[in-house]
Parts: C-alpha cells; structure tokens; sequence
C-alpha cells in the first residue's frame, strides 16, 4: 500500500442529530486507509460522534454547520471538530445534560491519544496514533 | 445503519428486546421511549439482547440508565447481554459496567 500523508478532508454536515452518522462513516473509510486496526476505527467513530454531541447538548443554536476537518499524517490522524454557530458556550452546571456531557468527555479523553477543548472558538481537536505493531 | 428493535421473547414477568444496529444520538430517543412505555404497560423485567447491536455513544448510554430509572420506580431489573467488546468498553470507560447486570463473555 502506498504511503498516505499531508492530506486534508472537510466535511460540513448540518448540526442535526441524523447527519453525525456521516462523520463516523467518513473517519472510519480514512481510517481503514490509513492502516488502523478494527478496535482503533471503533474508537475513533465513537470520538468524533461524542465531539459532535457535545456542541449539539452545549450550543443550542444549529442554524450553521459542524466543520470538520481530518488531518492525515504519517503515522496518525489529527481530527478538528468547529461549530461555526454565533452562541456562545454555557456550561450546564443542572440538568441531565451535563452528566451527558461529562460522559462525552470522559469518553473522548479515553479513546484519543490528546484531546484539546477550546470553547471560547468553539472548536475541539484530537488526535490518534497508527498502533506501530499493527502497521508491520 | 439505522436501528431496529425487536421483542424476541416474552414470559410473565419478563421481556426480551433484541437491538441490531446503532444506538445513538438520532435513534436512541425513539429506543426510549419505546422501553419505558412497555414498563408502563407491562411492568415486566426486561433483558436486552445485543448481539447484533453495532454501535452506541453516549446518549445511547443515557437511553439505558433512563430505562434502569424506569425500572427501578417499579422495583424492576434489567438484564444486558452478549454485549460485544468494543461497546462493553464504553459502559468500562463510563463506570456503567458496575451499574448494570451484564452477562455473558467479554
């Protein structure tokens, strides 16, 4: 197989909860590409729909899009989530979606090799490591 | 791949749903409210059969601990089981596997 690097996808998808599927889809076809192994694809789905999860529980307004954009590198996939929506963050400190969101970032901090949150842009990052046993 | 829900198995105090395909954010409300209208009703155990379940996030997670809250209004039990190793992962991670009864081998 070829050595893919230094390529870039943007994916826009409405932010509604039907069109996340399509982000998981997306990372798991460039992750399959990329030479990660089942379980790895498994947590990268979960990541990036966890990521869209909580900017649709966080940020009420949904009249813009998700851009998404994955980053393929060498040896590992960089994953960058922004809500291109005009409201601002409002930490939930009450309902049943902040434990929601406590789990979405639970998870996210679980399954991702470096996670970075910026709220005040509104954006979150990870990143993924190529197991290099399973690269042999 | 959507989701699909099915009653394989009912006795007099217990009913078992088989779930094939994604438990997520868009489908996992109608999993909802599906369960607990058939606690209301019913007021049965219920087992969950997830063999064929592919997938769930977080709000999938969140449609079970309602359904745990329903059933434990009742005094009711729920049973998860064949669970497949990627998802038991999540309810590892989120501290779930100690909260519900799951069976089987992982």
């Amino acid at each position: 197989m070829n050595k893919i690097k230094d390529d870039k996808i943007k994916l826009m998808i409405p932010k509604k909860s039907e069109y996340i599927a399509t982000a998981r889809i997306t990372i798991s076809s460039i992750g399959n590409l990329l030479g990660f192994n089942i379980e790895d694809i498994d947590d990268l789905k979960v990541i990036i729909s966890e990521i869209c999860i909580f900017f649709i529980n966080h940020i009420k307004d949904n009249e813009n899009p998700l851009e998404i954009e994955y980053f393929i590198k060498d040896k590992k996939i960089i994953v960058e989530v922004k809500d291109l929506n005009k409201h601002q963050y409002v930490e939930d400190t009450m309902s049943l979606d902040k434990s929601y969101n406590e789990m979405s970032i639970l998870i996210i901090e679980s399954l991702s090799d470096k996670y970075k949150i910026d709220m005040e842009n509104k954006k979150i990052n990870f990143e993924k490591y190529i197991n290099s046993i399973d690269r042999c | 791949m959507s989701l699909e829900y099915k009653i394989t198995k009912e006795s007099l105090n217990e009913i078992e749903i088989n779930l094939l395909g994604e438990v997520d954010i868009y489908t996992s409300p109608g999993l909802k409210d599906y369960i607990i209208n058939l606690i209301d009703n019913r007021k049965n155990n219920i087992k969950i059969n997830a063999e064929n379940l592919e997938y769930i996030d977080s709000t999938g997670l969140g449609c079970l601990m309602a359904v745990y809250k329903k059933l434990n209004e009742y005094n009711l039990t729920m049973e998860i089981y064949n669970l497949k190793k990627n998802i038991y992962k999540l309810f590892d991670i989120t501290g779930l596997n100690k909260v519900f009864d799951i069976k089987g081998n992982i």
